[in-house]
């Protein structure tokens, strides 16, 4: 038996189990501190290599976009984008934050350490510290990359993802003070920002946007705004370190549990996997619907649960809806040019959500076999309702891309928009029918060990066949380039359907 | 396996799975005729497993035959899939349909008259009628394995293969897996099972062969 006071004794802090965990790791190194030292160089010069190509890449694509924009409604329309920006990247880091934790600790830190009378605080601290220390250079990054495209002033650019990266910092402090009520808080904030981004995105389309500037910024008023943001942000990490001693390890261990499937995923480029953690992890948090009966017989009866899945997916429809903002925006933004390709992409992109029933069904042999119908039609009925949507999102683009194209008329604007549909329908399909990696393939050395083939080219997976489908409309963006893509996604699309 | 000179409704002739060197099947032979169960048994590694998986095509053997109602079986044809129900460790569900969604589709899907009521009465029949809202996601191991079994039950079937039923069933579960099993061959049923619960093959199986002393 462990009296009260045994049990005070035993008592250790962070710290120390930090210092034994270290000393431990110390004990089993296998790798020399030269070694590690190399390792670190190799990184940090392939880092800035590669910043330094991406970055002179983009300040090339920089001047060639700047000269697509002479027009004041263009440059207008550009800087508003960039304010946009801002609000929805703050936006995504709440979602993301409220997804993961934002404060988490893996299972094993759960089940191992949260489990001792050790105090939480520090070791929760760290992992605020970790959460802000992400979200900050990534929001950085992304209004950076943005502004420039613009062709902001880099003045403003800097100010601006400034702010950007503060809000980022702040929004994560802000979910951690939110965590410990499940975070709903959280969610209807990234609901309201990303709302308000999608409307805004709809005004910079409509050529209604709100007049923005952005050259104040690098005076006192963006000095002003820049120290306001700090100090809110201050304050709001200060709340949520006061707030992590109420956080139970049910809100913690989660975040940890998904990331571990999310890298594990990706750490072998399983992209698809990725996708299947987070459809069952949000169906997972649903635990029930009401449960609909009735339907047609035969094949069409997946067909109509796909009817009843998409009335079920509010979320799905709302992003291939936003998606259908994309080539409006391209067009506004003056880059006729790559209407065609960035259609393809928001589809491919917006309407994966909307075909759970086809990945569900292309990695489920013994779901299929329930079924007293061929694979190929068990497929093809997923491919229904989904493919009909994205068919009626492609001819609402119609507009769009023909305002792109020189001398087109209404049919060949219909015809290309129904083109790049199809192109990502077939892009879809190939991404979501692919198999995991097989490792009984040869293999081939790499930076992170021996990797099969096939996984190099998973990532391009699905893109492959877009650009198939896309290049024809490219190259000839007319009725007779649409008839040639359609073909060729077709024939795609029919090749992925009956394959066993 | 029968004495009966009917046509048998499964018939398996010299069945091999080979992977690489590793034999684990080398010429399987058995028939088994409507109404009847027979029971796989032996040791892990045995072929148990291996065996079901190539006589209901969900992998595909190195030699021998597979005959269903004296029709060399093709699990691509819509004819088998109708006629053979499968219950195996790779049957996952839908994330975003319910537990009743999953049984009405499957219903549907096989045309069944009255769906609605078999659905219902397939429910209570496997004690799924609480979590009908369900999610599978958030259902209970012992819950999953008796909506892969209901699966099975609510759509038309003429043989039943089911590897391991009475994995993860309760006490109460496998009573009730042994009195359906039983029905299920009274209604004129071939059932080729796998199990490790002597009970289960003892209720239900008229023949039991031992995977291990082949």
């Amino acid at each position: 038996m462990t009296s009260a006071t045994d049990a005070r004794s035993t008592e250790v802090g962070a710290r120390s189990l930090r210092r034994q965990m270290r000393a431990w790791r110390r004990q089993r190194a296998d790798t020399t501190l030269y070694e590690e030292v190399s390792e670190a160089y190799v990184w940090v010069f392939s880092t800035i290599v590669l910043g330094a190509m991406a970055i002179s890449a983009m300040v090339q694509a920089r001047v060639t976009i700047a000269s697509g924009c002479s027009t004041s409604s263009c440059t207008d329309a550009r800087t508003s984008l960039v304010w946009a920006s801002v609000v929805g990247v703050v936006a995504v880091t709440l979602a993301a934050a409220q997804a993961v934790g934002p404060v988490m600790v893996t299972p094993a830190t759960g089940a191992w350490l949260l489990t001792t009378p050790i105090d939480r605080q520090p070791l929760l601290r760290s992992r605020l510290v970790l959460a802000g220390a992400v979200a900050a250079p990534a929001c950085l990054v992304t209004v950076a990359a943005i502004g420039l495209l613009a062709g902001l002033s880099y003045g403003s650019i800097a100010v601006l993802s400034a702010i950007a990266a503060i809000a980022g910092a702040g929004a994560t402090a802000a979910a951690t003070a939110w965590q410990p009520d499940g975070g709903r808080r959280t969610l209807r904030l990234a609901l309201m920002l990303g709302v308000a981004t999608a409307c805004w995105m709809l005004l910079i389309a409509l050529d209604a946007e709100p007049p923005t500037t952005v050259d104040w910024l690098t005076g006192p008023p963006g000095w002003t705004i820049l120290g306001a943001l700090v100090l809110i942000t201050a304050l709001l990490i200060r709340r949520a370190v006061a707030g992590l001693p109420r956080l139970l390890r049910a809100h913690l261990v989660p975040g940890g549990s998904l990331l571990a499937s999310l890298s594990g995923a990706l750490a072998g480029l399983d992209l698809t996997l990725a996708y299947d953690v987070l459809v069952a992890r949000r169906w997972r948090n649903a635990a029930t619907v009401r449960p609909v009966r009735g339907g047609p017989g035969g094949a069409w009866a997946l067909v109509w649960r796909d009817i009843v899945r998409l009335r079920r997916s509010p979320g799905a429809v709302a992003t291939l809806a936003a998606s259908l903002l994309v080539p409006y925006v391209v067009v506004r933004l003056g880059l006729a040019d790559t209407v065609v390709l960035a259609s393809g992409l928001a589809a491919f992109v917006g309407g994966l959500w909307s075909f759970s029933a086809l990945r569900t069904t292309g990695r489920n042999p013994g779901l299929v076999r329930c079924f007293p119908m061929s694979l190929a039609a068990v497929r093809a009925a997923t491919l229904v309702v989904p493919g009909g949507v994205l068919l009626l999102w492609s001819l609402a683009t119609a507009p769009a891309v023909g305002r792109s194209l020189d001398d087109a008329t209404a049919t060949d604007a219909v015809m290309v928009s129904v083109a790049a549909g199809t192109a990502a329908l077939a892009a879809i399909a190939r991404w979501l029918l692919a198999g995991p990696p097989d490792y009984s393939q040869p293999l081939v050395s790499s930076p992170a060990g021996a990797v099969p083939i096939s996984l190099i080219g998973s990532t391009l997976r699905g893109f492959d066949v877009l650009a198939l489908g896309i290049v024809p409309l490219l190259v000839a963006p007319d009725a007779t380039g649409a008839l040639v893509s359609v073909a060729l996604s077709g024939s795609v699309l029919s090749y992925l359907v009956s394959r066993r | 396996m029968s004495d009966t000179t009917a046509a048998p409704l499964l018939r398996v002739r010299d069945l091999h799975r080979s992977f690489g060197d590793l034999h684990v099947l080398t010429g399987l032979d058995l028939e088994l005729q409507s109404g009847e169960a027979l029971a796989l048994i032996g040791p892990n590694g045995a072929g148990k497993s291996t065996a079901l998986r190539c006589i209901s095509g969900a992998d595909q053997a190195t030699g021998g035959t597979v005959e269903l109602d004296g029709e060399l079986l093709d699990e691509r044809s819509a004819a088998t899939r109708r006629d053979l129900a499968v219950v195996m460790d790779d049957l996952d569900f839908f994330p975003d349909l319910s537990v009743l969604e999953h049984l009405n589709l499957l219903a549907r899907a096989h045309r069944v008259v009255d769906a609605d009521d078999v659905v219902d009465a397939v429910l209570a029949d496997v004690g799924l009628l609480e979590q009908a809202a369900q999610l599978p996601g958030t259902l209970s191991s012992g819950q999953r394995r008796r909506l892969a079994l209901a699966s099975a039950f609510v759509r038309p079937r003429r043989l039943l293969i089911l590897d391991e039923p009475e994995q993860r069933l309760d006490t109460a579960g496998l009573a009730w897996l042994a009195d359906r099993l039983i029905a299920e061959k009274a209604d004129g049923l071939g059932i080729l099972l796998v199990s490790h619960d002597p009970d289960l093959v003892d209720a239900v199986a008229d023949w039991v062969l031992d995977l291990g002393e082949l």
